[in-house]
């Protein structure tokens, strides 16, 4: 073969690395497993800082300096947290003044260049906005700045590991290499899941492969990427055509919202399967980031279920101290005085929810869109934690319980339509165009001719097979672990040949049904935009 | 004490097992609204200060687990 012609192959496909590409499964993958393996104990964990940095090198290039210099802050900034709690000449009430000062700051540093990356030209051409209607003079041009790979991802990691050092939850590690490999380890660079330092030690322990995880890894990689590709990207034209479009009847607009909230969840689901089962491989157990997300009762559950690790962080790090700072204690207890404990008791949580879902849809992106389905998630949670109690002494004048079918049922339609409802205007290319599909869903919902409006979005009539049976096998795999039947065991213990069969049974159906090849663009990871 | 915080988690959640239940925060038991109730009140009862760095499984997974940070908690304000 022509050595050029092979170089300028090889260099195309490595321009669309990612982790659903063969490129990522079949060679970058193994090959790093085996040079890992190869490596002995001591000098494994610099094999995967090696992979890492090479990764994010190949999708971000240059900018692998900004995670360097990061990973290098958080090292430095963690060890002088320590010094300072190990400090006993210094008064207790001293020493917590120091340390607070040294965390504000660096949190701020760490968000600054967040913002600087991801945020400056929204910022700007909105002030442009705000000085246009008051009247002043100010221009801003627009940067187009490249972002790293994986910042709205590792700055979390950052802020939560200083935090717990801060907090004496875990220990400032000595080992920049060890930080670095933290912030930059290559399955969970990309998506997630937003990791806890505490919670990776075999990430540093450099144990070798062990069968078992290896296997494990490549079957969740498989049902990972059975979801991404035979039922995520198979939908992903018929979504980009829907919402790229002009017009939409109700119909149309109620299918979009379906596709997008379907397609966004195989999407992104598939995506940790691959991430978590390739982590596996070196032994590392990420924390899962989705757990049957649909089975929820409530808003506030689907968020329990649905991008745990984000939902996690904005918990652990946003809720808790605002809800326990003294500040909105006297808020808090002030409005108790004069409106009744009965309102004065969502005082707290109010104050602090809203400062989650505002940053939960700043996180996802400099888009007003975000902004609006953070506050929309903000108000509808805020109100489910109001009416939860009278709703549940109407259940019982009714004499309704809480587990009957009739209330499931009305619960799962509500969940359904709210969920599909913030997806729609999360996807949307604008809030304007948003609320249009929104207002048409309630006042041009024709179902006639519905069909014919989505002959042209580039599904046919088969097209729908792969996407409508791919969607059956996952909500029956979804239902029988939310019933706690332990799937894998089940598999692990047919006989072998029976097991084998079913793996290559799955390997052809991913590569029969998938959306690649001819024909198809590489989908991009939605949540790697974020 | 232990009677005490009893009552306050059985008067926020009447429909919870305090006695029996040891998971309170792994299995999601009581949630993050519950929580910052919670601490409120035994803020009030006992006058400690319970900072984000207590909130652990391991200090709320179970009434003995909340009784024991308590007490720690109350012989820390009394140094």
């Amino acid at each position: 073969m022509d050595l050029k012609y092979f170089t300028e192959c090889i260099l195309e496909w490595w321009g669309q690395l990612s982790y659903t590409v063969w490129m990522y499964f079949a060679l970058l993958l193994p090959l790093t497993a085996l040079i890992y393996q190869a490596a002995g104990k001591k000098n494994r964990r610099y094999v995967l800082l090696a992979a890492s940095w090479f990764f994010f090198f190949s999708l971000s290039g240059i900018l692998l300096i900004a995670n360097i210099l990061t990973s290098a802050f958080v090292w430095v900034v963690g060890n002088k947290l320590e010094s300072v709690n190990a400090d006993k000449s210094i008064k207790r009430k001293a020493r917590k003044k120091k340390k607070k000062q040294i965390l504000v700051i660096s949190v701020v540093l760490l968000l600054l260049v967040l913002v600087i990356f991801k945020y400056l030209d929204f910022l700007g051409l909105n002030i442009v906005r705000i000085t246009q209607i008051a009247g002043i003079p100010f221009d801003w041009k627009v940067l187009g700045l490249a972002v790293p790979v994986g910042i709205s991802y590792y700055t979390l990691e950052a802020i939560a590991y200083l935090s717990d050092v801060y907090w004496e939850k875990t220990e400032a590690e000595k080992s920049f290499l060890n930080v670095a490999l933290f912030m930059s380890f290559f399955p969970k660079l990309i998506e997630g899941p937003i990791t806890r330092y505490g919670g990776v030690p075999e990430l540093f322990a450099g144990d070798g492969l062990v069968l078992d995880n290896v296997a494990y890894g490549y079957q969740r990689i498989l049902w990972g990427l059975f979801k991404k590709l035979v039922i995520a990207d198979q939908l992903a034209p018929a979504v980009n055509s829907l919402y790229d479009g002009d017009y939409m009847d109700g119909g149309v607009a109620l299918f979009a919202a379906l596709a997008f909230t379907i397609q966004e969840y195989m999407d992104f689901s598939g995506a940790i399967d691959i991430v978590i089962g390739s982590a596996r491989i070196f032994n590392v157990k990420l924390a899962e980031n989705f757990r049957q997300p649909f089975f929820a009762k409530n808003a506030s559950d689907f968020w329990r279920r649905w991008h745990i690790t984000l939902g996690a962080f904005f918990r652990d790090y946003i809720f808790y101290p605002i809800s326990l700072s003294k500040n909105t204690a006297k808020l808090s207890g002030k409005v108790k005085k004069v409106c009744g404990a009965s309102v004065g008791r969502f005082v707290t949580p109010a104050i602090s929810l809203f400062f989650v879902w505002l940053s939960n849809g700043l996180w996802h992106g400099p888009r007003w869109t975000y902004v609006f389905y953070g506050m929309y998630y903000f108000v509808l949670i805020l109100i489910e934690n109001i009416v939860e109690e009278p709703f549940l002494k109407l259940l019982e004048r009714l004499k309704l319980k809480e587990t009957s079918a009739p209330v499931r049922v009305f619960r799962y339609v509500k969940l359904l339509f709210i969920v599909m409802i913030g997806e729609m205007i999360f996807r949307a290319e604008s809030l304007s165009k948003g609320f249009d599909m929104l207002k048409c869903i309630f006042t041009d919902l024709r179902f006639d001719v519905m069909a014919e409006n989505l002959e042209n979005i580039g599904i046919d009539r088969y097209g729908y097979i792969p996407i409508i049976g791919g969607l059956i096998v996952v909500m029956i795999v979804e239902t029988l672990k939310e019933i706690g039947v332990p799937l894998r065991a089940k598999l692990q213990a047919l006989p072998v040949p029976v097991r084998f069969g079913f793996w290559y049974v799955c390997i052809f159906v991913v590569i029969i049904f998938g959306a690649y090849g001819t024909g198809y663009d590489v989908e991009d990871l939605i949540y790697a935009q974020f | 004490m232990k009677e005490k915080i009893l009552e306050i988690l059985t008067d926020l959640r009447p429909d919870v097992d305090f006695e029996n239940e040891k998971a309170l925060i792994t299995d999601n038991v009581i949630e993050s609204f519950d929580i910052i109730e919670l601490i409120s009140r035994l803020g009030n009862e006992f006058d400690v200060e319970i900072s984000p760095k207590e909130l652990t499984a391991v200090n709320f997974d179970s009434l003995d687990a909340i009784t024991a940070l308590i007490a720690r908690l109350v012989e820390e304000e009394e140094d």
